[in-house]
């Protein structure tokens, strides 16, 4: 058998080699990303990333965060190489305590896959909405992953999470939240859906994380409302998206919980 | 010479052996089963040009036991219940050495993690100190 070919001259060479290599994975998703893969390419983001700055910004689009999960995903990185690293620029771990914590949710997201491995896959508690599993559809709709469902926020996340492979992780909780209980799907679907187009994608890390937003790994569901996607986003979506007049997120938090779950108490 | 397993898990030269042989294999059971489109194999193929490793295609058992012949093969643990499953069927067919991947906090004992705050606990002192 022989070895598949290491010399390309160019990606646009490497993105038609892997095309025909690989036709199935194609069918599920044809796009390439503007990230490159590779050590160097890690190295330059950690050498850029200001890990003082993570705490007080890392919420907002714009914020400081590393950008680091692919290369940590496939173990270009450690967890602790990262954490070496940062902790030496900002002169102690203390002065980093979020940024290590962040990093700590991979690794306890990886000590339970070890102990749950496939099920991971299955609801961990019941769904704390007052629905149950069969209440909640099976499938993802077309127009969430096809990024028409007239919200400019949403289409923008999904368009972006198709050509990129990666979203900002507010935004990921934020797309995670309307799939689950905006459009009352469950979480699996759209954890299927976010593993074929991250690059960081973790069965561990995503699935739980959705279980975490879905409520059947936490003690209540993750909702969010506009006020809280303008302000870390600056706002950026509301001016030009079509359904302004009747945003399905411009509500308080018990109004929200009144009409998404069956339960009150959300927030 | 031993035969090195690189899987998607351990993208990495820091851990191969000195002097051994890496191999990466793309499987499509293992494509399909992790739902990997073109974006995800041209991330990890990127990656893989810049290492000394040749690139596979095919079942990874029989591949990699037909390539180790003897002298048995090295590789990085993992949770992957697919990736466990191929080192166990390994197994049977040759020596398998599976080395821990880097320790980013090491917890004795029980560690309960029913929830990361049960879990944080435990780690934050060991982490931050
Ligand atoms: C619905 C949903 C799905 C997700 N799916 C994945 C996934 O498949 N793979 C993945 O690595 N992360 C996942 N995350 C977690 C998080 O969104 C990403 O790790 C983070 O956004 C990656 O960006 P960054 O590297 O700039 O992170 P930074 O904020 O710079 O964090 C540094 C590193 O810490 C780790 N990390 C940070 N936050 C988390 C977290 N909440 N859970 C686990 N690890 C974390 C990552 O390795 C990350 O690279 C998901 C989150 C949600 C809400």
């Amino acid at each position: 058998m022989k070895p598949l070919k290491k010399q390309f001259s160019s990606r646009a060479e490497l993105a038609a080699y892997l095309q025909q290599q690989f036709p199935a994975a194609v069918e599920r998703d044809p796009d390439m990303s503007p990230w490159l893969g590779g050590l160097a390419e890690a190295q330059r983001r950690l050498a850029e990333f200001k890990p003082q700055r993570y705490a007080a910004t890392r919420n907002h689009l714009d914020g400081q965060v590393s950008g680091l999960s692919p290369y940590i995903r496939h173990g270009i990185f450690s967890l602790a190489s990262v954490k070496t690293r940062a902790v030496a620029v900002a002169g102690s771990a203390q002065a980093i305590a979020k940024f290590i914590s962040e990093l700590a949710w991979r690794d306890y997201w990886q000590r339970l896959y070890l102990q749950w491995g496939a099920g991971i896959w299955q609801d961990r508690e019941e769904y704390k909405t007052g629905w149950t599993t069969a209440d909640y559809a099976a499938e993802l709709p077309a127009d969430i992953d096809g990024g028409r469902t007239g919200l400019a926020c949403m289409d923008r996340f999904s368009r972006e999470l198709r050509s990129t492979g990666y979203l900002h992780n507010h935004a990921r909780m934020w797309l995670a939240a309307y799939v689950v209980h905006w459009r009352r799907v469950q979480w699996q679907a759209g954890a299927r859906w976010f593993l074929v187009h991250l690059l960081d994608g973790d069965p561990a890390s995503n699935n739980l994380s959705w279980q975490w937003v879905a409520s059947t790994f936490s003690h209540k569901p993750y909702v969010f409302n506009r006020e809280n996607l303008e302000k870390y986003s600056s706002g950026r979506f509301c001016p030009d998206c079509g359904a302004k007049t009747e945003c399905p997120f411009e509500a308080t938090y018990p109004d929200l919980s009144a009409r998404l779950f069956q339960i009150g108490g959300a927030a | 010479m031993k035969l090195a397993w690189m899987h998607p898990d351990c993208l990495s030269a820091d851990w191969l052996p000195p002097g051994s042989r890496a191999f990466f294999v793309f499987d499509d059971d293992y494509l399909a089963a992790c739902g990997w489109g073109l974006k995800r194999i041209m991330f990890v193929y990127e990656t893989l040009l810049e290492l000394p490793v040749e690139i596979y295609r095919g079942s990874t058992v029989q591949l990699l036991a037909e390539l180790a012949a003897d002298e048995g093969v090295v590789t990085v643990d993992t949770p992957d219940p697919w990736l466990l499953a191929r080192i166990a069927e390994l197994r049977e067919r040759v020596a398998v050495d599976v080395i821990p991947p880097p320790v980013f906090v090491e917890l004795k004992g029980h560690v309960n993690l029913q929830r990361f705050s049960r879990y944080w606990s435990k780690a934050e002192a060991k982490l931050l100190d």
